[in-house]
Formats: C-alpha cells, structure tokens, sequence
C-alpha cells in the first residue's frame, strides 16, 4: 500500500468533516469559475460584435448612443431616424472609405399580425454593406432577393419550413449567422428592398403599419481608409454634420464596459472574501481533525512513519479532498453556465459568449489549482504541527 | 538490546513546575528475555517504554539500542529503525478504522524497506492464522471486538519481523478470559519465536507470564530483579 | 456518504417539483389560443406537470437512501434513481420539450433547471452505487 493509497482510504472517514472540505473547495471553484466565465464571456461578445460590425465608426442620430448599444447588444428594438442627406456628406469627406446606412425597425408587439414579437429588424443597402452582404455572398453565394431574410443564431421559422410572418408579410428565413451571445442573435437582418415591400404592404396587411420616414435613415457605418486614423473622421463628422454623434467603434458599448468594470470590481471583492473565509474554514475543520486523529497518527509515527511522512499525507488528503470537490464544483459550474446563459444575460444585462473548449479546459485547470493552493494553504499549518508532535505525547489520554 | 543509561523525563506543567514521571531509571533488556514492568498508574511506567521505544525524547541520559543511541540519529532513521527492530501493542484501539483488517496488519510494510506485494500479503496472511482470525481478513475493525482488535494489533507488530516487542497495558481493557488468551498467545510467540518482548502492566498476576518482573514507583525502579 | 446523496436527491425531487410549476409558460401569463378561441396551456407546462410525477419517486428513493441498511437495497434504489435522473432530463428536451423561442421563461429557467437536477441526480445515484460496493452492513447485536 502506499501513502497516496494510504491517504485515499483515510478521507472515506469523518465523512462530515471531510464534507465540509470538500464542500468549500467545490464553493470557492465553482465560484471562481462561473465568475471569471460570465466577465470573460461578457467581454469576448463585445469584441465579436464589435468585429462583426466591421464598422471604424457609427454615425448615429445625437442622443441615440445608449439606444443602439441596448439594440446591438441585448436584441431591445431601437427607433431613431436622421436625414439620408447626411449620406453623402459623410461620404465626401477625407478619410472614409465606404458609408453604408441601415434602417432599424421592430415587429409589433403581441399583434395578431406577426408571429414574432418585439423583434429587432436591421435593413441594410446590399449596394454599400460591408458586414452582411460579404458573408452572405460566401455562404450563399449571392444577396438577398426580396422577401428574404437572414436572422441571427436564434431567430427560427414560425409559419411553416421557412417562414416568419412580419406586419402580414411572410419572409423567408435563408441563413443563420453565428451565435455572438448579443441581442445580434435575435435580430433579423433583410435587405431595403424588402424593408420597404413590407411597409408598402403593411398597410392593408398589418394590425399597424410599418412606417419608414422617407428620405430617412437611422445609422450610417463608416470604414475609414487603410492607415487614416478613426478619431480625425469621427471629429470632422461632429463638426461638419449637424444633429450626430460619431461613435468610433473603439468607444462602442462604454457604458456596459464601465458596467462590467463595476462588476468585476464586486466580484472580485466577493471572490477575495469567500476565499479567506474559505481558508478560515478549512483550517479550523483541518485543526480540528488533526487533534481528533493524532492518536492515529502517534501510531503511524510507532509503526515507523517519519515526521515527513505525516506531514505529507496530511497534505495528501487535503490534496485529494480539494481536488474531488474542486472538480465537482467545476464540472457543475460549468455545466450551470452552459444552461442558464440566457437567464445570465438578461438578468445581469450583459452580452455573453461561452468560451471556446480549449479557453474553458484552461479556465477549469485554472480553478482546480485555486481549490488545490487554498486547501494546502489552509492544512499547512495544522499538519506542519501534528506531524512535530512527540508520539507519545500524541497517543496520552 | 534495550539499554536505558539513567533516563529522566519531566514534562513542564506551566508557571515553571514541572513533574517528573522517570526520575534517574537504568535499566537493561537482553535479547530474548520477557520483561513485565509493574506498578501502579503514575508510577511512570508507560513513560519508561516510551522512552525505550524512542517515542518521547529523554530530558536527560541516553537510550541504546543494541548500542545505537537512539537520540544521536535524525528522525528518518530513528522511524527505520522503529519499523525494523519495534512492535507495539497498545492500550487503545489503534487500527485504523478506514482500512480492513489485512490492511491494517500490512501497513508496517509502507515504512519499512520495499517488499514484494506478495510476500506481504503471505505474511499477514500466516500472521493472522497465528492469532486466529483468518477469517477477518476483509473485516472493518468495528465489526471486531476489542480481544479480536487486540489480536489484529499483535499481528501487525510482528509484520515487518522485528527483533522486540513493547506492550504498553494490552490487556486492560479485555474481560478476564480474554486477557488469559492475549497473555498466553504473547508467552507463545516468545517461546516460539524468541522474541523480547516488554510489557507494562498494573495486574501484579500478569508477572508470572514473564520472565523477569521490574517494579517501578514515583518514576523510579525499586525492585528490578528476576523473580 | 449514502446519507448525503439521500438528502441532495430529496432537495433536488423539490426543485424538480416545484421550480418547473412556477417558471413554465402558463405561470408567466401566456397561452396558446386554439382556432376556436380556447385558451390551453403550451408544452412547457405539461412537462412541469410530468416532471412531479418523476420527483415523488426520486423523493421516495432519497429517503430510502438515509434509511437502508443492505448493500442490494443500495444498488436497487440508485438504479432506479438513475433511471429518474434520465427521463428529468428527457422530459423537457425529447420525449415532451418546451417552447421553441428562446426568450421564453420555459427556456430560460424551466428547461435549464431541470436538465441540470436530473444531471445531478444521475450523478449522485452513481456515486451512491459506487460507494455503496464498500457498504459495510452493520453487525447483527
């Protein structure tokens, strides 16, 4: 038998006091984890978003900028407008690449008519895009025609194999885009053409019509020239266009970015306090042990075993103990945050991504050390003493 | 084999007292022989085999085995030479209580020097026929009583074959049947085996188990001849 | 260690039980409107509904867990919690299933809650069978 066997068959003993170990090892990673997921997985679907917008900086009505954040990250329909004539302006100027405007429209909420509601609807100009129509022409091949749509990962056909039906108007659903963990996954992406056939229809064929300011637009996405730099266009735009603000895509989301800080300043505070008291824990729970076995040990030190010995298999239960409830509470947070993430979302309002496997693994080892590191730090000191202790002093009544 | 130079213990009782529990003792232990050490509780007695087993370090004088001082090696070989030369036998219930009855006999073996698995489990295997209870061998030792405790405890002292055995107080808490079994399956393995065995012991009738029995009192020896 | 998996499965029956009744559809306010202007409750509650009729025995095998004294009554009772954990999780994702939109409180609570209660129980079920092969009965007085 060796001592790693030894150990093992020692922590089936004192089942409570074991428990209460392993217990805290399982809090304290399963904490960690499910904490360093939600502000990672917050933090990689901004930078997804913000990617797959493409855009250097979005040019929208003054005033609107919480609006279309809400809008792009959590999927809540925005309704700003601005005068296409700002178009060309933009266009002119030095240092802009391609503009391309896009229309921001909604579905009816709770109406008879539609059979998603509260949806968020993006129409973009198949002629200027620079995000949707790129991938769609990789992945079909060719645009949109008319009456068609792309939805984000969560959108799904309501009204038979393909279709979704909009202000009386079925669209056809032709692709999905890939998940972002923002409110892009439960937006509906659809070409002008369309945007306006459904509130030319919508009229006669709605419960409301949809309406579209003419000569309107409600953002205009900026791709500056290769080595420009960002900042200059956006402050010539605020200058030189009236009623603006240019966000640099750089800026996007600030305010769920100082959100996240905030959070992460409160978890971490909230993490660094149930860790101590986690090791408090564990050292009065190791503590005692120790005193209720060291006649058991006092024995061990009889038979032979060295004041190292002790020690070390002291440490090896702790180890073995960390490590079962570690990898427990880890296998349970983990799985936890793959379940709830869209509760995780809305409740705490912030975008969401779960990590890639390799990311994950690395973030579970991760947590695994911590329980090992905390429950060794915490057994340090009472097994260092009771390994110390005279046998015979140890075996006295 | 066991020589014990004029050892004292004294352990501090706080605010500067101090109490003395083996005042000056010298004794020797030949190879072979039965020592019982008899006196009444706090005569020091159990003190006395502690220090001859090397489990509490004297305040003063030296403690030989076999002419090593014991106290002149690092803890590393002191434990070696523990789990070679010394079984012990103690009072309390000193299994383990997580592990079964073969492996509490076979654990001597992880602190001595490397065996095969299998001259292991033949040894423990023919230890615990020696005593008796072969047929426990995968038991828990709650599903023993305190006499079959006792003898598993026996059968572990003589795994690793050592030299001596001490026994601090085996049979005090057995019923009168049980203790004539232990005593008489001690004197047989010290006629079989010859083996030294030192037992410490409050029951004056034990004595006539042995073959020497030293007397001690206030932590000292007054009679330590052979009878 | 029995003991403890008895008692996580009696709490996990209770979540099973309850949280699914209260986070499904029909307690959130929405309904299905048949052709005929009735109003019926959509999938989401029925697999509520089904799942109580999963927690009382899963109940029952938790409290058998802290009261069994023999190794086979072990092995019995935590098969069969095995089999309660699978269908916790079937119900809601294959054999019935809640809505489709993923915004609704089916999804979002409901279904998350009881695939990860019946994950747990499956494996608390395995870890009791797997100590229980070192179950010492206790001695006959």
């Amino acid at each position: 038998m060796s001592a790693f066997q030894l150990a093992l068959k020692n922590i089936s003993g004192n089942a409570f006091r074991n428990g209460v170990v392993s217990l805290c090892a399982l809090l304290l990673s399963a904490f960690a984890l499910f904490t360093t997921l939600v502000i990672r997985g917050a933090e990689s679907s901004l930078r997804l978003t913000i990617d797959r917008l493409g855009a250097d900086i979005v040019v929208v009505p003054e005033g609107s900028e919480a609006k279309i954040e809400s809008a792009l990250l959590m999927g809540i329909p925005a309704r700003f407008w601005m005068p296409q004539g700002h178009l060309s302006r933009i266009a002119a100027m030095p240092g802009v690449d391609v503009v391309s405007p896009q229309l921001y429209l909604a579905t009816l909420t709770g109406a008879d008519c539609c059979s998603v509601s509260d949806m968020f609807m993006i129409a973009y100009d198949p002629a200027s895009d620079f995000t949707i129509q790129p991938w769609l022409e990789e992945e079909l091949g060719n645009g949109l025609r008319v009456g068609e749509v792309v939805g984000g990962s969560y959108i799904s056909a309501t009204e038979g194999e393909q279709n979704i039906k909009v202000y009386g108007y079925l669209v056809t659903l032709k692709e999905n885009l890939e998940p972002t963990g923002t409110g892009l996954d439960q937006t509906m992406f659809l070409t002008f053409d369309t945007a306006y056939d459904i509130a030319g229809k919508s009229a006669f064929q709605a419960e409301s019509p949809l309406v579209i300011p003419p000569d309107s637009i409600s953002a205009a996405l900026i791709k500056v020239t290769p080595g420009s730099d960002p900042h200059e266009v956006a402050v010539q735009i605020m200058q030189n266009v009236p009623g603006v603000t240019p966000i640099e895509s750089s800026n996007l989301f600030q305010s769920y970015r100082k959100q996240m800080t905030g959070l992460l300043k409160s978890i971490l505070v909230i993490l660094s306090v149930t860790w101590g008291l986690s090791v408090v824990l564990i050292g009065l729970v190791f503590s005692m042990a120790a005193n209720e076995r060291r006649k058991e040990l006092g024995v061990l030190r009889a038979l032979g075993a060295t004041r190292r010995f002790v020690f070390q298999s002291l440490l090896a239960e702790a180890s073995l103990l960390a490590f079962f409830g570690g990898i427990t509470g880890l296998a349970v947070a983990s799985l936890a945050i793959f379940l709830f993430r869209n509760l995780i979302m809305v409740s705490l309002e912030i975008p969401f991504l779960l990590p890639s496997p390799l990311a994950l693994s690395i973030q579970i080892g991760a947590g695994l050390l911590l329980a090992l590191f905390s429950v060794n730090l915490a057994a340090l000191f009472p097994a260092f003493k009771i390994s110390r202790q005279d046998p015979a002093v140890a075996m006295r009544e | 084999m066991i020589t014990l130079d004029e050892v004292t213990k004294t352990y501090p009782l706080g605010k500067g007292s101090v109490v003395t529990a083996v005042n000056g003792v010298s004794l020797e232990i030949d190879q072979g022989e039965f020592v019982l050490i008899v006196g009444r509780s706090g005569s020091g007695k159990t003190t006395l085999l502690n220090l001859a087993a090397g489990l509490t370090q004297p305040t003063s004088g030296k403690v030989l085995i076999d002419g090593t001082n014991l106290w002149g090696l690092t803890d590393q070989q002191q434990s070696f030479l523990r789990s070679q030369r010394i079984g012990f036998v103690f009072q309390f219930p000193s299994l383990l209580p997580t592990l079964t009855v073969l492996e509490n006999v076979i654990l001597p073996t992880v602190f001595s020097s490397k065996q095969e698995a299998v001259q292991v489990h033949d040894r423990a295997t023919q230890l615990l026929q020696k005593v008796g209870l072969i047929d426990k061998l995968a038991a828990y030792p709650r599903q023993l009583s305190a006499g079959q405790q006792q003898r598993v405890v026996i059968a572990r002292s003589l795994m690793n074959q050592p030299l001596m055995l001490l026994a601090d107080e085996p049979t005090s808490n057995l019923d009168e049947k049980t203790e004539l079994e232990i005593m008489e399956l001690f004197r047989d393995l010290h006629a079989g085996m010859g083996i030294t065995i030192v037992m410490v012991t409050h029951m004056r009738q034990l004595v006539a188990f042995g073959t020497r029995a030293v007397e001690m009192a206030n932590g000292q020896v007054v009679n330590g001849h052979a009878k | 260690m029995n003991k403890t998996m008895g008692i996580l499965m009696i709490v996990l029956a209770l979540v099973i039980a309850i949280v699914p009744i209260f986070t499904d559809c029909l307690a959130n306010g929405r309904s299905l409107t048949t052709q005929d202007g009735r109003s019926v409750p959509m999938k989401c509650h029925w697999t509520a509904i089904a799942e109580i009729g999963l927690a009382v025995p899963l109940a029952l095998v938790g409290v058998f867990n802290l009261t069994s004294k023999r190794k086979e009554t072990f092995r019995t009772l935590n098969l069969i919690g095995l089999a309660l954990g699978a269908l916790v999780v079937l119900f809601p994702t294959v054999l019935i299933g809640v809505c489709a939109n993923p915004s609704m409180p089916c999804n979002m609570i409901e279904k998350p809650t009881l695939i990860l209660s019946g994950i747990l129980v499956v494996g608390a079920s395995l870890v009791t069978l797997a100590s229980s092969r070192n179950f010492v009965e206790p001695v006959a007085a």
